[in-house]
């Protein structure tokens, strides 16, 4: 697993094998947890196209609400 | 008859110092509760109507006695649980969310939560609200704060970015435990003990 961008306390982003994203955002308040998700195609092309400001727009996203993500749960 | 009167007279002037000393009006209330502590033209809703960033800091909508009140529950300490593999990936020298917040709650519910619990992970998840599962199979620690009025302890604003979807003005979880905010915690500011 490739460690492609990583922000202290927010998120780490991967790619575990070539054209494999996968995104791990740190979640909660008094409690936190992480939230992996695996990259969608629409994903991943934003992110080749936006490059990380993506990613992190993504992670709060995912931070905010994880009910869209469920299905990428990684 | 003048004797009588002497003494009713004696019973009233007592009964009025009795009254006048009284110290019920100086007692802090035990509980300030939220629901009471609304300014005028108020509501929770109309907080979470303001999307998250524009929301205003609690003293707009709240009593300051409720604030208080709601801070000084943080007096004997703060605490959160984290999982250990966070600790070793994001590292021990600072801890918090990059926009220098971070939620925590006060050393006497988490005690009292770990005790209802027994710690058992799949319980403590669902009393923090966590969703299910996020912690299973996990080693947690548990980060503790003893000065949180040090690292500017406050009522959440719902802008923080652990703010999620189902957050609440008042400083409070849905499930009812106290939270509030606090900044950054340096290396030497906490404890951290498995859990």
């Amino acid at each position: 697993m490739k460690e492609i961008a990583k922000e202290a306390w927010n998120y780490t982003f991967s790619e575990q094998h070539p054209g494999d994203y996968i995104l791990s955002v740190v979640c909660g308040g008094a409690g936190l947890y992480d939230f992996v998700i695996r990259l969608t195609s629409a994903q991943i092309a934003a992110y080749e196209r936006e490059g990380i400001p993506y990613i992190s727009r993504l992670a709060e996203e995912v931070r905010y609400d994880q009910t869209p993500f469920n299905a990428q749960k990684a | 008859m003048k004797k009588n009167l002497l003494h009713l007279w004696l019973f009233m002037l007592m009964a009025a110092v009795s009254f006048s000393c009284s110290d019920d009006d100086d007692k802090a209330p035990e509980s300030i509760k939220l629901e009471d502590s609304w300014k005028e033209g108020w509501s929770s809703q109309k907080v979470l109507d303001i999307a998250k960033g524009q929301r205003p800091a609690p003293s707009v909508y709240l009593d300051q006695k409720y604030i208080d009140f709601h801070l000084a529950q943080f007096n004997g300490g703060a605490t959160y649980l984290v999982t250990k593999s966070s600790l070793d990936k994001y590292g021990r020298d600072t801890l918090g969310y990059p926009d220098n917040t971070q939620f925590v709650m006060t050393k006497a519910e988490m005690d009292a939560m770990l005790t209802k619990t027994a710690k058992d992970i799949s319980k403590i998840e669902t009393e923090l609200g966590i969703p299910a599962g996020s912690w299973k199979g996990q080693e947690m620690v548990r980060i503790s704060i003893s000065d949180p009025k040090a690292l500017n302890v406050r009522v959440p604003s719902g802008n923080e970015m652990g703010a999620n979807s189902l957050w609440l003005p008042g400083g409070h979880l849905p499930t009812g435990y106290s939270e509030a905010v606090i900044n950054k915690i340096p290396k030497g500011k906490y404890t951290e003990t498995p859990l």
